[in-house]
């Protein structure tokens, strides 16, 4: 039994915890490549035009698993607290791809609180699924979730380390998906890399400090776990960098409303709007970013 | 004196939303100035490029009010999906372009009752629980008896043998319906109505071309969202089914059980909630593509994306069940020209294929 995982939208938030479950279950798993023009290709193909950027690059990775393995993962969250909904375009993943590949077989299990669906009876679940029982599922859940949460620690600590040193710093406020996808955010965070300008990201901080965060500023109306993430990571760390990158993929429901709103809320800094889809070219990026890093070093 | 307060256009249903606020709050509802080429270009031009349409044309309706009325309370019904932080952001936009005024939003979060009261005893600490209750109920009187009216003349409209008459008794209504003191009176009402409106003389042929309509709130309530297209569908001849109204909307987001019903009665294309009033779309095309409506007319705002989730959906249903259906985005641009030329060929293509089914 070879399990599939799609290396984008959600594997980005649950990477390690997903590692460890299987590891420790000893399930066989394929991840798909980092996004390349073949993976673009095919998630064009299977999606609407319209849909956005990040969830074509799913299926595309989707449909590069789907005869190389038996089984594809593809669970679901839609909230894990109150106030803490993700996206529609990634709890309608599902049945989205269930509708565009309908011979595949997926492996799956929903999140949602307010469907009494908690998190540790998903992965009970999921364990279920490839014939484990529930216990050994769950005691594999809660080691892995105690690495990730490890993982994750360890990440805000070097993080806040490296914003408190020395030298020209910029804070890439975008979901992990794009951050760290091979196509959209990794040229923009290997372009600084490359130039000695430290890179930090919005969205490595605690949820219920960025709640806290984002409180201040709007009460407590956001409603979106990843976007309050990075809106918080925004308002904790905006003054120790010295500009901000906002990345994110054409048409990005979520984003079209918070990146607006750190633009209107954040005055004080530069701030650079990076909008990704298909058809974006790399010479159009590089003067971008190599302006944006010029104002960087004047405002130094 | 009595603060002014204004909501952007939102169709007939400003009018249940008048009677709430005024009722329930020491403040009067005035109508906001119609939805015009200059009002989008406004709103637009103040808005993020990747929002959805309504997010622009609601703008433009608020920057209309405080341009040319005296209104300082802007009303926002929020809700869910992006509709439910439009109103932080657009306070925030205003308040960039200088204004002064106050946004008040219904709806934070979830939608019920209990929430509602306590949002609006915030502006008026002498509401007691009961009125409100009298209040929300005449309201919820008045938007089922809309509703089923409105679906009546959709049905209907087409074949009325004295152009308007539907219209206008639509109208008379909503005019009474403000001046109605209780939920007894107002269900009085509506039955009179009801009655009026059997009485208008139809001519329906035997089998006219039907077309379900199916897409997000803003497209389907509001007419400047959809360049008017039920006015041009019944001016064709056309019998619009459209079950897509604010009572199902309510009952969803109101009650769990119901969008497990929804989820239900999908036909096995959906499993869960896919966002925002995407399950009533497919929901709704599943069950009238079963009923045998000739075609579905999917519409959508510019970047709507559980639409966009529900559309790749669409297409298994309508390849399965055998139903046309067009799939029509509304933004900032759409014009009517195009839309019309668009829907023509899709009537032609309904009366073909109806013609041929029949040999």
């Amino acid at each position: 039994m070879k399990v599939g995982i799609p290396r984008a939208l959600i594997y980005y938030f649950f990477e390690d915890l997903w590692k460890e479950f299987f590891a420790t279950l000893k399930v066989d798993t394929i991840v798909s490549p980092p996004t390349n023009k073949d993976i673009i290709r095919r998630g064009m193909t299977n999606s609407i035009d319209e849909a956005c950027f990040s969830s074509k690059i799913f299926l595309g990775h989707v449909d590069w698993l789907r005869d190389k393995c038996d089984l594809v993962f593809v669970p679901r969250v839609e909230c894990t607290g109150i106030r803490e909904e993700y996206c529609t375009r990634l709890f309608g993943v599902y049945d989205l791809v269930r509708n565009t590949f309908p011979d595949v077989k997926w492996l799956h299990a929903d999140t949602n609180i307010l469907m009494r669906r908690r998190e540790p009876d998903a992965y009970t679940k999921i364990g279920e699924a490839l014939g484990f029982d529930g216990a050994t599922a769950l005691a594999a859940y809660n080691k892995a979730l105690a690495e990730a949460t490890r993982k994750k620690q360890e990440v805000i600590v070097k993080q806040e380390t490296m914003l408190a040193g020395k030298g020209v710093k910029v804070l890439i406020a975008s979901h992990a998906y794009n951050t760290h996808d091979a196509v959209i955010g990794k040229p923009v965070v290997d372009y600084f890399n490359n130039h000695g300008i430290n890179v930090a990201f919005a969205d490595v901080i605690d949820v219920k400090e960025a709640k806290e965060k984002a409180k201040e500023v709007y009460g407590k109306r956001i409603y979106w776990r990843i976007n309050m993430e990075i809106i918080g990571g925004v308002l904790k760390y905006k003054d120790q960098a010295d500009g901000i990158v906002l990345i994110s993929t054409f048409p990005c429901g979520p984003d079209g409303i918070t990146n607006e709103m750190i633009i209107r809320t954040v005055k004080d800094k530069p701030i650079l709007n990076i909008m990704v889809d298909e058809l974006s070219a790399d010479a159009g990026l590089a003067t971008r970013l190599e302006s944006f890093t010029d104002i960087l070093g004047a405002s130094k | 004196m009595k603060k002014i307060a204004v909501m952007p256009n939102l169709g007939d249903y400003n009018i249940p939303l008048k009677i709430l606020v005024e009722r329930c709050l020491d403040m009067r509802v005035i109508q906001c100035p119609p939805t015009t080429k200059k009002t989008v270009e406004v709103g637009a031009k103040n808005s993020p490029d990747t929002i959805c349409t309504p997010y622009k044309i609601t703008l433009g309706n608020f920057i209309d009010c405080l341009e040319q009325t005296d209104a300082t309370v802007l009303i926002m019904p929020g809700i869910a999906c992006r509709l439910g932080l439009y109103d932080v952001l657009q306070k925030q936009a205003l308040e960039d372009l200088g204004y002064k005024f106050e946004m008040l939003v219904l709806f934070d979060y979830a939608a019920n009752a209990m929430r509602l009261y306590n949002t609006l005893s915030k502006y008026n600490s002498g509401l007691t629980e009961d009125d409100f209750n009298k209040v929300l109920d005449t309201v919820v009187r008045i938007v089922l008896d809309m509703d089923e009216l409105a679906d009546y003349r959709r049905r209907n409209g087409a074949f009325e043998i004295t152009k308007g008459e539907f219209e206008k008794n639509y109208k008379a209504y909503l005019v009474k319906a403000l001046e109605v003191k209780d939920a007894a009176e107002a269900k009085k009402l509506g039955a009179e109505y009801k009655k009026v409106f059997k009485s208008i003389k139809v001519v329906k042929p035997k089998k006219p071309i039907r077309i379900g309509l199916i897409g997000d709130l803003y497209s389907v309530f509001e007419p400047h969202g959809n360049c008017d297209i039920e006015r041009w569908l019944a001016a064709n001849g056309v019998e619009i089914v459209r079950d897509m109204d604010l009572t199902c909307t309510v009952k969803t987001m109101l009650d769990l059980g119901s969008l497990k019903q929804l989820i239900a009665s999908s036909g096995g294309y959906v499993d869960y909630h896919i966002g925002g009033v995407a399950n009533i779309t497919v929901s709704h095309a599943y069950g009238m593509a079963k009923r045998g409506v000739d075609g579905l007319i999917h519409m959508k705002a510019a970047s709507c994306s559980p639409e966009i989730t529900a559309m790749s959906i669409l297409q298994n249903i309508s390849r399965d069940l055998d139903t046309p259906i067009i799939y029509l985005t509304f933004d900032t641009e759409t014009s009517e020209a195009g839309l019309h030329t668009r829907l023509e060929a899709f009537l032609d293509m309904l009366n073909m294929k109806k013609v041929k089914c029949k040999k």
